[in-house]
Formats: structure tokens, C-alpha cells, sequence
């Protein structure tokens, strides 16, 4: 083959999926090619300088944690009992109650006029409320995060699973600003459930100001659920 | 062991949870690399874990066994992933190439050269070179770069045609090449 080899059937051959008898032996009598492809493979080698963080050793039982709750089985409403504490899990009924209360009365407009608005009303107040809680129990437990020795590992990973709940309903119902709060919330929970807290997230806590934020946020969602209800 | 994985998909499809736990915990960690490579963030790679098995349990029905389970959820997780990235696409700028770091052209076997800031500087272009891929681009490149898969693997995963899948790759490795030759010193 005297026609120099084209850079896809270098790509091909990098990656072993060239017609090799049209390949390796033009390389290996054409220096030009040669460089051409020591200058892609300096490329390629150099890709793989993107790592990917390990997750942890209780990454697997983490997934299946997480996984199991929403598992469509009968035996759902026991294991997230189990696996949320109770008062998230009061949050979180009213979450799913307020969302099948939603559903219904988006769905169900031959009830009289003002029903589909009042059941509106209700579910919209039952988020507030559960989210206003949420940011509450957050500053507090960012705040232990920032300020204590021993980090509560097990309320962060609680409050991690809570916030995904919340995340969604928020967005679902269209509570934009209260979605994206969340979002970054859970940004750094996600961060803080694997790894142990260290000097350097303990001040990147206080610098950024979440805690604040999230006494904001349940103050602004308070004096919302004042005014609107 | 593929017995073990056959049965697992078996018993996970007449409801049991135990069995599909098996596929989780063998999966979830090489669903996370993937959701990480195709994302670049690990928020989002987490949620393609979660939302992976949770479509792959709905939809286990539909597995027909003719492609391995690792290969269907691969699909799964890539289809996610980028969803999530035209999601993404749409809510935020794309980052200009222009805005990339000037830097000093520099070999990486020229004598002096700091390899700290050298490396630094590859990873940086190399970062942004790929959040500049296409959807299509990067899902090809990532499965052939990274996880191996071949080209016939990553067009049934991805739903190709064997030339789009070979010119997503060719593409994507065009742009590698124009981002990080800069910073490598002369191509040859």
C-alpha cells in the first residue's frame, strides 16, 4: 500500500479496529505516518489523565439504599420508614400526598369550581411547609458539619435522600428558586456524605455561606406561606 | 458466573428484590464511571446510577438477553446521561473556546519544564475540550476511550449506525487533537 494511511485508520488502528493489513505494514515503512501516529497516540495517552473520583467501599450499599425505597413493592411504606427518620418521613408522606392531591385535582375538573383551586392551595402550602423544615434541619445540621469534631454521618446521608425527594416535588411544582436552592444543597451533601469532613470542607462550609442561605431560604419560605395562605 | 447473572435477571424479573440487588451491587460502580465520563460532575453521576437501575427494574421485562445485561445498561445510563446533558445544554452558555486559558506552548520532554503546570494544563484543555464535544461525540468517544466497548457494542448502546459511530469518534478525536496539540508541542 503506498498511499499514506488516513488519520481515521490511525484512530481505528489505535484502538484495534483497523483492517490491519492496511495499516501495519505502511507504518512500519512510512516514518511520516509513523509520526502522525506517535503525534495521535501522545494525544489519546494523554485522555486518559481524566479520572474519575472511586466512591467509596459503601458506595454499593449506598445505591441499593436509596434504590430499594423507590422500588415499586408492596412492602415500600415499611422499608422507607425504616429508612427515613420519623420526622422526614411525615415530610415526606405530605410530599407524596400533596402531589397525588396535585395529580387529582389537575385531572378531576368536574368537581365544583373552587375545589381544584382550594386543593392546589393545600398542596402548595404542604411543600412550603415540609421544605421550610427541611432548610431548618439543614442549617442545623451544616452548622454541627462546620463547628463539631464528630460529623453526624448518618443525618447527612438522611438528609441527602430528604433533599432528592424535595428536589424533584419542588421542580414538579414548578418552585423554580426553591429547586435550584436545593440543588446546590445537595451538591455539597452529596460531597460531604463521601468523604469524613475535613478542616478544608468544614471552611469551604462557612465560606461559601450555605448555612446562611438556608436560614434565608426557610425565612423567605415561612413568611411566603404567611402571606399566601 | 454469567449463570449467576442469568438467574439474578431471572428471579429480579418475577419480582425479586434480593436477585436484583446482586445486579446492582455488580453494576452500580462501572454505571457511575460512565455516568461520571459523560457528565463531568459526580451529582449527576450519581443520579444516572439511581435512574439507570430504577428504568432498568421497570423495564427488565423488555430484556431480551441478546445483548449482555452490562451492554443494556450501559444504554440505559448513556441514554440518561445524555439527557441530562442536552437538559443541561439548554439551561446554561456554552463555555466559548475562546475563553479557554492562554497558555505557553510547551513540549512535554523540553528540558526545565514545570510538569506540575504542564499536566495542569493538559487536564484544564482537556476538561473543556470535552464539555465541547457533542452529545453524540463524547457518549462514542467515552464507551470507546474509556470503557473499551467497541464500535459495534457502542452503536447498539447508543443506537448508531457502525459509520456514525466511527465519525462521532473521529470527531471527537479531531477536537482533542486541535484543544490539546497546542499545549503538547508540535504534532510532529
Amino acid at each position: 500500500m503506498n498511499q499514506h494511511v488516513t488519520e481515521q485508520q490511525l484512530i481505528l488502528h489505535y484502538y484495534g479496529e483497523a483492517r490491519e493489513e492496511d495499516v501495519a505494514p505502511h507504518l512500519e515503512g512510512c516514518e511520516a505516518c509513523r509520526g502522525q501516529y506517535r503525534a495521535l497516540q501522545r494525544v489519546l495517552n494523554a485522555a486518559d489523565a481524566l479520572t474519575v473520583p472511586e466512591p467509596g467501599a459503601q458506595f454499593e450499599a449506598a445505591v441499593w439504599r436509596r434504590l430499594e425505597a423507590s422500588l415499586p413493592k408492596p412492602a415500600l411504606a415499611e422499608r422507607l420508614r425504616g429508612w427515613l427518620g420519623w420526622q422526614q418521613w411525615a415530610a415526606a408522606t405530605a410530599m407524596a400526598g400533596m402531589l397525588v392531591v396535585a395529580f387529582y385535582a389537575g385531572r378531576h375538573s368536574q368537581q365544583p369550581e373552587l375545589e381544584p383551586m382550594r386543593q392546589g392551595a393545600v398542596a402548595s402550602r404542604m411543600l412550603l411547609s415540609a421544605v421550610g423544615n427541611h432548610f431548618d434541619r439543614s442549617q442545623m445540621i451544616l452548622a454541627e458539619l462546620a463547628n463539631e469534631p464528630e460529623a453526624p454521618m448518618d443525618e447527612v446521608r438522611d438528609l441527602l435522600d430528604a433533599n432528592r425527594l424535595y428536589r424533584a416535588s419542588a421542580g414538579q411544582a414548578g418552585e423554580l428558586a426553591i429547586a435550584e436552592t436545593l440543588d446546590e444543597l445537595e451538591r455539597l451533601l452529596v460531597e460531604v456524605a463521601h468523604q469524613t469532613p475535613n478542616e478544608e470542607l468544614r471552611q469551604r462550609i462557612l465560606d461559601q455561606g450555605i448555612i446562611l442561605k438556608m436560614r434565608l431560604a426557610g425565612a423567605q419560605v415561612r413568611e411566603r406561606e404567611k402571606i399566601e395562605y | 458466573m454469567q449463570e449467576t447473572e442469568a438467574a439474578a435477571i431471572a428471579r429480579a424479573r418475577t419480582g425479586d428484590g434480593e436477585a436484583f440487588r446482586l445486579l446492582v451491587e455488580k453494576h452500580s460502580r462501572s454505571v457511575f464511571r460512565l455516568g461520571f465520563r459523560l457528565t463531568g460532575n459526580q451529582h449527576d453521576a450519581e443520579d444516572v446510577v439511581q435512574e439507570t437501575f430504577l428504568r432498568a427494574y421497570r423495564m427488565l421485562d423488555r430484556y431480551d438477553g441478546r445483548a449482555s445485561f452490562h451492554t443494556w445498561i450501559y444504554r440505559i445510563a448513556s441514554n440518561y446521561s445524555l439527557d441530562l446533558l442536552r437538559g443541561r445544554k439548554r439551561m446554561e452558555q456554552r463555555k466559548d473556546e475562546d475563553q479557554l486559558p492562554v497558555v505557553e506552548t510547551v513540549a512535554a520532554d523540553e528540558p526545565g519544564v514545570d510538569r506540575l503546570v504542564y499536566s495542569t494544563q493538559v487536564r484544564e484543555r482537556l476538561t473543556a475540550a470535552m464539555e465541547d464535544l457533542s452529545e453524540q461525540e463524547r457518549a462514542a468517544f467515552v464507551l470507546r476511550h474509556y470503557e473499551g466497548l467497541s464500535i459495534d457494542q457502542i452503536g447498539e448502546t447508543l443506537g448508531l449506525a457502525d459509520s456514525a459511530t466511527k465519525n462521532s469518534i473521529f470527531r471527537a478525536v479531531q477536537k482533542l487533537r486541535r484543544a490539546l496539540e497546542p499545549v503538547m508541542g508540535a504534532a510532529r
